[in-house]
């Protein structure tokens, strides 16, 4: 986590570390709300409350859990406090190298994946050696988690959830075990919004900020 | 850090046509913003061997001691005439931390054809310029003249370029030369390159650099926030923020601890460091 938190810009006023642990606590939340997780165990933890769960039965179990968490840690690693806008039209190497599609979340994701490598190798490990194992599941799950989280393909994500939505009873599939893990992702991602108003204020004016310094750079390229 | 001499760097990034042309580079320019020029045709007019008129930058007084050739934006005047000209080298702009660049700076770094300021490699105090060096009896990816032909076209055509460029990086058998990068891609030179910390996978943890000790109190306490909605994780404050998700981590592994017990996470500790028991490192 030390590493992880190095890698976050901490001159960013918003796509910093604090925000990869805010996305984090809101990943466990939506899990503790659907009854999939129980709470962090303390003296005072609450108990459960019966209400509706969030997420549909049987689409996620301990790896889901598990490496959503991982994406939501690792979902905004070394943003360089620029738009994927910025970095196409400005034709930044980086954006070069990632072929303009995605360029941001392709950084994320190669940067977390390096880190998981590195520090926590048990992770992405190919056990027994067929590539297809758990560890590379792992991996292109956690992929994929991030890569959803490119807001110019938000409303392709938003058509594939109601398409999701309105087939909800059919056999629960990989595919869609990742889409609603993708729903999960992208819902932490902005739910800063749905905290209680006084909780949430405070972050406001952070992305506006953000960008706001990026915006003299903006102009000149 | 191995600084490579300016004249050494020049004969690999400006060969002469008979040789091989340079592989796609990074070249690593140190600059600052009170050295820039007005534009490029001011530096085209002055002569490359005397053009010790901008300022120099602090970085890169080592190498310059050796060498008459001064790294800085004249040495893009260097490279300007190569037969291979910029097709295979990207110009980026290697400034200190803290320096603050103006957009009119930003302007003429452009009117240089350089689009990429990095800050983070410069920590240590005598870098000069920076390339991406062929190791002996490495296969060069561009050694045939359809493919450079291709390739300079394609700087035209810009998806070929991404492509050819794409596939380059793929197949790449490149190493930077410098040890203090031990990424063996172009690609992670990037990457470590717009994170902050330089070589963040390669360079182990430091004692500095552990968590403060913690009561279970206090741990307690911090998992009543992150239990609740009403918190919001993200007013926490420094390590907190850590400590915040080794609990949630820490509880997801305990919690399935059957279908999860290959995935171990530990606390950790610095190797060859004794620490009391009682304290808690991550």
């Amino acid at each position: 986590m030390l590493t992880v938190r190095s890698c976050y810009q901490p001159t960013n006023y918003y796509h910093n570390f604090r925000h990869a642990i805010d996305v984090l606590q809101a990943t466990f939340q939506i899990f503790l709300l659907s009854n999939l997780i129980p709470p962090l165990p303390s003296p005072n933890a609450p108990v459960p409350e019966p209400l509706p769960a969030l997420l549909p039965e049987g689409y996620f179990g301990p790896f889901e859990i598990l490496a959503l968490c991982i994406s939501a840690v690792g979902h905004d690693a070394a943003h360089p406090g620029v738009t994927n806008a910025f970095l196409t039209a400005s034709k930044s190497s980086l954006a070069t190298i990632f072929n303009q599609h995605s360029v941001l979340e392709n950084l994320h994701c190669l940067t977390i994946s390096r880190i998981v490598e590195e520090r926590w190798p048990s992770l992405f490990a190919d056990h027994d050696n067929t590539g297809t194992g758990d560890g590379a599941r792992f991996r292109k799950f956690i992929l994929e988690m991030i890569l959803s989280t490119d807001m110019a393909l938000h409303f392709d994500y938003m058509s594939k959830f109601e398409g999701l939505r309105n087939n909800i009873s059919q056999a629960i599939d990989e595919k869609q075990k990742w889409l609603v893990g993708c729903c999960v992702m992208k819902s932490a991602d902005i739910s800063n919004l749905v905290h209680p108003l006084p909780t949430s204020q405070a972050l406001w004016p952070c992305l506006p900020s953000q960008y706001y310094d990026a915006n003299g750079c903006r102009h000149v390229r | 850090m191995i600084t490579p001499s300016p004249s050494k760097c020049l004969s690999i990034l400006s060969p002469k046509k008979s040789l091989a042309p340079p592989p796609p580079t990074l070249f690593l320019l140190p600059l600052s913003p009170q050295q820039l020029p007005t534009n490029l045709s001011n530096l085209s007019s002055s002569s490359p061997r005397s053009s010790t008129s901008a300022k120099k930058h602090p970085q890169s007084s080592s190498s310059s001691t050796n060498d008459d050739i001064p790294y800085g934006p004249n040495f893009l005047s260097y490279i300007e005439p190569s037969p291979y000209g910029t097709a295979h080298i990207i110009p980026v702009a290697l400034c200190q931390q803290g320096e603050k660049w103006t957009q009119n700076d930003l302007v003429q770094l452009l009117s240089l054809g350089i689009r990429d300021i990095l800050t983070v490699p410069c920590e240590p105090p005598n870098v000069g310029g920076l390339y991406m060096h062929l190791k002996d009896r490495m296969a060069h990816p561009l050694d045939e003249a359809v493919d450079l032909e291709r390739y300079q076209k394609s700087r035209i055509a810009t998806e070929s370029r991404q492509a050819t460029f794409t596939s380059w990086i793929e197949n790449n058998t490149y190493y930077l030369q410098l040890e203090s990068f031990s990424c063996a891609r172009i690609i992670d030179l990037l990457v470590q390159s717009y994170a902050p910390q330089p070589n963040l996978l390669s360079r182990p943890i430091v004692a500095e650099e552990l968590l403060a000790t913690v009561t279970e109190e206090h741990l307690s306490s911090l998992a009543d926030k992150v239990n609740d909605w009403d918190f919001h994780a993200g007013l926490l404050s420094g390590d907190d923020l850590i400590w915040a998700s080794v609990l949630i981590l820490e509880h997801v592994l305990n919690t399935f601890s059957s279908s999860l017990h290959q995935y171990a996470m530990s606390r950790g500790t610095i190797p060859n460091q004794v620490f009391p028991p009682d304290v808690l490192t991550v």
